[in-house]
């Protein structure tokens, strides 16, 4: 009986489902965003996954299916939820409370029906995935071969767990608070704690932790799939053990801990007393008994209705509607989460490594608008629709649609209201990172910036509240217009990966507002303002439209809706309209003109095929001989309020090719950076171009390139002269890619940016593969193999040995700054001239700066340290002066003397990135990174650290330029990475250094594991930053801990004294790795090949650590294990290798090191007795970490002491008095 | 004077609330009676610029009603047939805050013009009390406050009474009546005795139709003498109204009082009865649906 009850219930609540819309548009929506996932390699860009694993790994099928669920969620909560509310919202529940139902009956077989349905959802989404893999434009390449188990995998481990577990909670929620909306701000407040957990276990590296508290396994997967490589992707299904394990088990107990509570806590009579209507508090007893025996007269009022009529009433009308919403529940949920979230992130916003910065007004802004942007979209999107119907669900329209104010006073009324509580949100942001900065005892507040940063970003939620309301307004519908608000946005999103990137249609839209302490917002501002402009009358046009369609009565069909809209086009409406119409097309004309006219609007799409036609036309130059530049003259005027740079200079070119050049390719449109194509175009101007009798070949203004062909040969040995006049004149604004480097104050190019440059440039190649492939180029060209001889004519900078001599001018109140050494400074008129000359050649790399510095000077030795920094960064000068001073004393004590008489450190605006580079003499530093870190007494120095890295760089680049080949940045960052670890060392001790480098090896196993082509070892790395940077200094301190720091110091001196300064063939990395190999013992010669020849791994565990107290007061410590060694190949298939290696064994007490010995392992399990004279606490196999290891943390292990047992002391042999330590 | 002509509205499902309508309001209270479903919350709606008509005209004292809605609402005071309320706040609040959209922006005049009003409608000890907590007939109360802001010249209330117990319903009748004076008052209502006790002139419609209008006194003084009654048993009902014009039956101690309209006594114990407004209407109904083929 009781059964078929229950099955009644569940029956009847699926039946209920499968007749409302929701199901079947969730099910199509959800599974056809799967199916587009899937097909069109969006999941590429979604998920941790690397991007060359196939795009159906089981992982990452796992991963998308969690993914959804968490999507779903909203979906599914409306299920859950309506089946408890269902009955309170359309009063029927004493229909079923009075009929002999029991709560168990009806309550799980609500649940069950629900549950089922979402499952359903789920089934359907996962087809869809499915589904995916086999449309036609399935790129079949990226597909590894079909497998139901992962699909299944996911959704009996991750999707239905997940379900379950959030059903239930968000049951319980709806069962006990009655309410729909609270129900669904827990759903929102939920979507945020998991996103926040996910960002602090990333922020804070508490995998573990964060595996077990984000409830929905995402976090789970990722430390099971942390530092998976892509052959790992492909084969492996992410074990159910582990953390994964533990979170499943302890969400479903909280689950059914969630449902139990909805079970005991719901009763159906206090679920009658607490339904709406019989809540009320009556309060007859107030009421008198009879009317009042005075006759009361009615007060005559007068009703003004002036001019001013309306704006007191929606002025009045806002504040009624601001306030009723900052008095809610919802507000105040949302509001203290929001403030605790921007909190947690101003504190924690630019760290690095764990060394916070000073929390300078642009990042507090920062941390505001970033943390706040999903609360925001949500409150605005959310209270626009509440805001809207309010007066409609409360059932009192009837009574304010018939007051005499016009539809204008509600509709601004509410948008008003909107906008306030976006202002009361980024106000009270603002408040906590001010009690940030003051608490941290920074007080160098910025009031106005903090007041624009202000109007910026509630300008930019005033469109979306406009928008949001104008589509609550058309569709007729509160949910309705929130699902369109969603495809909104979701399409804004769409066409920008579509290539639809123009401002102009992109509601809200605007270029990017950059800003640099330096430079303030400089010349981001106008096209700012002129997009603001433009999208504040396309809102207005908006407003109009919502004030046609507003409804106003009782609510009438589509044709009649027109027909009055038709009839309200008149009077003021109808002038608005038309004003901002009048305005949205004349601003828009405007920002056409500019972007458009003035400057060319190139989305991606055009620049990836820009540079493709740059390839195909011109690649036929890239193995031309070439004149080399020995000699560079310029004059530069920069012009920094017009963004404006003047430059006539020449090359002195010489022929040392050994053969005649006649073909002479120039590219004037300025090199590209690394992200950053063709940043001039359009302002670069080539003015003039001198050289001796020629013939033009090519003449392609389009992608400015010029070829000439000389009349007269260049013979080798001889010279000649290549003059060139160009400019850099900005006129207007870009729709994007502003030019960032010269600008009002903080101006910093380099010669490849403006100066004109020989020969085809491998740079402007298109290095994604896809875009590639989509081009018809054939795979980028790898780095030449080590040994090309024909290579190693070219370094890897692509610049050659010059001098340089530049008279270069600015303004007045700037600072410029050139290669070498100050000859000479004047003033002239409103200019001041600066002539800077090289004594020496050095590598043609050269920057160019001009801004307001402040000079910071001190000498080491003969050499001037100079730091040009902006006024409001004074913190770290000393500290980057003294690592200077200690890094100069430590490559010149034990590598080659420095080559210049002076050093400058040059604060560079932010654009650049968190970021510092090392040319000739000169280091520019980006502002954002050492001048505002902040080093307190525990953090790691990365001050210091930087400081000494790109010192280091004088030494390697700048006098040993590696060839461009195959491991040329083991020369370049490696060395200097090495360098900067013994400088730290130098400075704060091994330990600081072993801190330090645990973030290395986080970075290199994260890194490796998101390799696009294959890992290359060391020796042969091709540019590869976890290489090159984080396995570089792993290796290099290790080998230093094998061979002794001494060793490694000698084989550089030498392998420097070799090379340092040469010209072609330049140096490589066999080179260098012959003096190093030579340095190394023999029984150690393994390490030369584990380290730099091949990708060589460790797995080095402790099982079992015990000691025991020996009569004479020492220990005797156990320690069982196991180290194997591993080979990897580029994709990370991984192979054991026989062991045979030195291997750090190490036991600590109390004080510290009581035991440490490199011993000679040869078998994978390892067990030592060792004896020590303190008490043991932790002893480890390869205990700090100098072999790379995949798993670091489980090398080391506490010591407990060993039960007393008979047998332990009959196995005890006899102690070899000679050493310490023995196997067992 | 409000003047209204040849109204017709049809709802998008075929519904014809309101056929061809044409009336004429004075000034005072006028009553318009109807079953539930007739059409009258239509025609209220639409007087109180919140719907639109398919056709015809209305005027109020020369202002074209459908046409210049702002200028209507100016001038305009309603109370809905069912309304909500901002549960959180107080009643004075709201008041002053309804003050405002009425135009009323002087301070110390809105002032006195809410105070006033609330204890005009008895609500002065509870105006800090939030409506939330209101009771049905204090929340009615609190409607009525609110649609006397300002000083409207058209006042339309839609079944105020329903909901209201007979001592509030009475209280709310009296308060009626004494503003109605001078202005248009148009209140809707199926309660016969709402009409009867106060309304000057009334109106009874029914499907949409105009059925008729008149002065309830004289309306019912035309049937005095032509009404008859008798105390039946329940089962001889049926019997009745097959062969009279029976009015209206009612339950009167587990007995059945039987109504007829006759011109001349019907006899068979049937005494006669004093004609009030509900034999006029139930008559008039009756009429016009036996007309119409629409016997119950």
């Amino acid at each position: 009986m009781r059964l078929a009850t229950w099955k009644e219930i569940f029956r009847f609540e699926v039946k209920y489902h499968l007749r409302q819309p929701l199901f079947y548009i969730a099910a199509f929506a959800l599974g056809l965003l799967a199916l587009l996932l899937v097909s069109t390699g969006a999941s590429e860009v979604f998920g941790k996954a690397p991007a060359s694993a196939f795009r159906d790994a089981p992982a990452v099928i796992v991963g998308h299916l969690t993914i959804f669920s968490i999507i779903g969620l909203l979906v599914m909560t409306a299920f859950v939820a309506s089946s408890v509310l269902r009955d309170f919202e359309l009063g029927t529940h004493p229909f079923f409370f009075t009929k002999p139902v029991r709560k168990f009956d009806y309550l799980m077989g609500r649940f069950a029906g629900s549950m089922a349905i979402s499952l359903a959802l789920f089934v359907i989404v996962t087809a869809a995935m499915v589904a995916g893999r086999f449309v036609p434009w399935q790129d079949a390449e990226r597909l590894g071969p079909f497998s139901a188990v992962p699909y299944v995998y996911g959704l009996l481990v991750l999707v239905f767990p997940n379900l379950l577990v959030m059903g239930a909670v968000f049951f319980a929620v709806a069962a006990w608070s009655r309410r729909m909306l609270v129900t669904y701000l827990c759903v929102v407040a939920f979507l945020i704690l998991q996103d926040v957990v996910e960002e602090l276990t990333l922020t804070f590296k508490n995998a573990f932790l964060g595996s077990l508290l984000e409830p929905t396994g995402l976090v789970a997967l990722e430390t099971v799939t942390r530092y998976w490589t892509v052959a790992e992707y492909n084969v492996a299904l992410p074990a159910l053990a582990g953390p994964l394990l533990l979170n499943r088990l302890l969400w479903l107990s909280v689950g059914a801990v969630f449902l139990g509570l909805s079970y005991a806590r719901f009763s159906y009579s206090r679920a009658a007393a607490g339904s709406r209507r019989a809540g009320k508090k009556f309060s007859e007893e107030s009421a008198p008994e009879i009317a009042p025996k005075e006759r009361v007269v009615k007060p005559r009022a007068a009703q003004r209705f002036s001019f001013l009529t309306p704006w007191r009433q929606w002025l009045r009308q806002t504040r009624f509607e601001a306030v009723t919403i900052l008095r809610g529940a919802p507000f105040i949920v949302l509001f203290v989460t929001t403030l605790v979230f921007v909190f947690t992130f101003a504190t924690v916003i630019g760290q690095n490594r764990g060394v916070p910065v000073y929390p300078v007004t642009y990042l507090m802004l920062r941390a505001i608008t970033v943390s706040m942007q999903m609360f925001l979209i949500v409150v605005v999107i959310f209270y626009s629709g509440e805001l809207v119907w309010r007066e409609r669900a409360l059932g009192i329209a009837g009574v304010s649609d018939a007051l005499p104010a016009p539809n204008w006073v509600f509709l601004g009324a509410k948008v008003t209201a909107l906008v306030l509580v976006v202002a009361a949100f980024i106000a009270a942001g603002i408040l906590s990172t001010i009690t940030v900065q003051l608490s941290s005892g920074f007080t160098h507040l910025k009031p106005g910036l903090y007041a624009r940063g202000f109007l910026v970003a509630t300008y930019s939620y005033l469109l979306l509240a406009v928008l949001s309301v104008f589509v609550q307004v058309i569709s007729k519908n509160k949910f309705i217009g929130y699902l369109l608000m969603i495809v909104v946005l979701l399409g804004r999103r769409g066409a920008q990966i579509l290539g639809f990137e123009h401002n102009l249609y992109r509601y809200g839209g605007h270029s990017p507002l950059l800003y640099s302490d330096m430079n303030g917002y400089g010349h981001y501002t106008e096209p700012y303002l002129w997009y603001s402009l433009y999208w504040g009358f396309g809102a207005a046009i908006l407003l109009g439209l919502s004030a046609l369609f507003w409804m106003r009565g009782v609510e009438i069909p589509l044709k009649a809706q027109l027909a009055l809209a038709r009839a309200r086009w008149r009077g003021p409406v109808r002038v608005f309209i038309t004003v901002a119409a009048v305005g949205f097309v004349s601003t828009g004309a405007y920002v056409y003109y500019n972007t458009n006219i003035l400057n060319e609007y190139l989305p991606r799409a055009e620049r990836v095929r820009r540079r493709a036609d740059y390839e195909r036309k011109y690649r036929e130059y890239r193995d031309e001989p070439l004149p080399r530049i020995t000699a560079v003259r310029s004059e530069i005027d920069i012009y920094p309020d017009e963004r404006r740079v003047e430059i006539r200079g020449s090359y002195r070119l010489e022929n040392m090719a050994g053969e005649p050049i006649r073909t002479l390719p120039i590219s004037t449109v300025g090199r590209s950076d690394q992200h950053d194509y063709l940043p001039f175009r359009g302002t670069l101007r080539l003015n003039d171009l001198d050289l001796p009798g020629h013939r033009v070949v090519v003449s392609d203004d389009d992608l400015g390139v010029y070829v000439y062909e000389l009349e007269e040969a260049l013979m080798p040995g001889a010279s000649m002269e290549l003059g060139f006049d160009v400019s850099v004149v900005s006129r207007g604004f870009k729709n994007h890619g502003m030019d960032q480097r010269i600008v009002g104050n903080g101006t910093f190019f380099a010669n490849k940016n403006l100066f004109p440059s020989l020969g085809y440039s491998r740079a402007n190649e298109l290095p994604s593969p896809r875009d590639r492939r989509r081009q018809g180029l054939p795979p980028v060209e790898r780095t030449a193999a080590v040994d090309d001889d024909a290579a190693r004519d070219r370094n890897y900078l692509d610049a050659d040995w010059t001098t340089y001599e530049t008279t270069i001018s600015t303004s007045l109140d700037q600072i410029a700054i050139a290669p070498g050494y100050v000859e000479d400074e004047w003033s002239e008129g409103d200019r001041r001239y600066y002539r800077y000359k090289t004594d020496a050649p050095v590598v043609n790399l050269a920057v160019f700066m001009s801004a307001d510095y402040q000079v910071a000077r001190d000498s080491w030795n003969d050499v001037a340290i100079e730091v040009y920094y902006h006024a409001d960064h004074p913190f770290n000068i000393e500290r980057l002066i003294e690592a200077t001073k200690i890094s100069l004393d430590y490559f010149t004590a034990h590598f080659t003397p420095y080559q210049h008489r002076q050093l400058r450190i040059v604060e560079v605006p932010n654009y650049i990135g968190l970021t510092a580079f090392s040319l000739a003499s000169t280091i520019p530093f980006s502002e954002s990174y050492g001048f505002i870190l902040k080093v307190r007494r525990r953090d790691i120095d990365m001050v210091s650290y930087v400081t000494a890295h790109e010192v280091a760089h004088q030494w390697w680049n700048h006098q040993v330029i590696p060839a461009d080949v195959q491991g040329a940045t083991l020369i370049s960052e490696t060395l200097s990475q090495y360098s900067a670890l013994m400088v730290m060392e130098k400075m704060s001790g091994a330990a600081e250094v072993r801190h330090f480098l645990e973030f290395e090896l986080d970075q290199y196993l994260d890194g490796r594991s998101r390799e696009q082509v294959a890992e290359m070892p060391l020796l042969l790395v091709e540019n590869q930053p976890y290489i090159h940077y984080n396995r570089g200094a792993l290796i290099m301190y290790a080998l230093k801990d094998y061979v002794g720091e001494e060793a490694i110091n000698r084989a550089l001196r030498r392998f420097l004294e070799a090379t340092a300064f040469q010209g072609p063939p330049y140096a490589n990395s066999l080179q260098l790795l012959d003096y190093l190999r030579e340095e190394v013992p023999a029984e150690m010669q393994y390490l030369i090949e584990d380290m730099f020849e091949t990708i060589t791994l460790f797995d080095g565990r402790v099982t079992e650590a015990r000691y025991r107290r020996l009569d004479d007061g020492t220990y005797r410590v156990t320690l069982r294990g196991t180290a194997r060694k591993l080979r990897a190949d580029g994709q990370g298939m991984e192979t054991e290798i026989p062991i045979a290696d030195w291997i750090d064994v190490g036991v600590f007490g109390e004080e510290g090191v009581l035991f440490l010995e490199k011993l000679r392992i040869t078998k994978p399990d390892v067990c030592f007795e060792v004896l020590v004279d303190g008490l043991p606490m932790e002893a480890g196999i390869d205990p700090y970490n100098m072999l790379i290891d995949r798993v670091a943390n489980d090398n080391r292990m506490s010591v407990s002491e060993m039960p007393d047992s008979g047998e332990a002391q009959r196995s005890r042999s006899e102690p070899d008095l000679n050493r310490r330590i023995s196997p067992c | 004077m409000l003047t209204i002509q040849n109204l017709s509205k049809t709802y998008a499902n075929g519904v014809q609330a309101l056929q061809d309508v044409s009336l004429e309001i004075p000034k005072g209270m006028f009553g318009l009676l109807g079953p539930n479903g007739a059409g009258k919350s239509t025609l209220m709606r639409t007087i109180a610029t919140l719907q639109e008509s398919d056709t015809g005209t209305m005027f109020l004292n020369g202002l074209d009603v459908l046409g210049e809605k702002e200028e209507v609402r100016k001038l305009l005071g309603y109370l809905p047939q069912e309304f909500g309320v901002y549960p959180r706040v107080s009643a004075e609040a709201m008041l002053d805050h309804f003050a405002i959209l009425k135009g009323i922006t002087n301070g110390k005049e809105r002032k006195e013009t809410v105070d006033g009003l609330l204890r005009m409608t008895n609500l002065w000890d509870v105006r800090k009390q939030r409506l939330g907590t209101f009771s049905g007939g204090m929340q009615q109360r609190f409607g009525i406050a609110q649609a006397l802001l300002g000083q409207p010249k058209l006042i339309i209330v839609d079944e105020p009474t329903a909901g209201l117990d007979p001592e509030e319903r009475q209280r709310f009748l009296n308060l009626l009546s004494e503003i109605g004076e001078g202005v248009v008052v148009i209140l809707s209502t199926h309660i016969v005795d709402d009409v009867g006790e106060i309304c000057s002139r009334m109106a009874i419609i029914d499907t949409g139709r105009l059925l008729l209008t008149g002065d309830p006194r004289d309306l019912s003084a035309d049937l005095a003498g032509k009404i008859w009654k008798k105390m039946v048993d329940k089962d001889e009902v049926d019997s009745y109204q097959r062969s009279m014009a029976v009015i209206s039956t009612r339950l009167f101690a587990g007995r059945t009082v039987v109504r007829v309209h006759s011109e001349v006594s019907p006899g068979d114990g049937f005494e006669l009865a004093a004609a009030d407004l509900e034999d006029v209407y139930f008559m008039t109904l009756r009429e016009t649906r036996e007309a119409g083929g629409l016997v119950n």
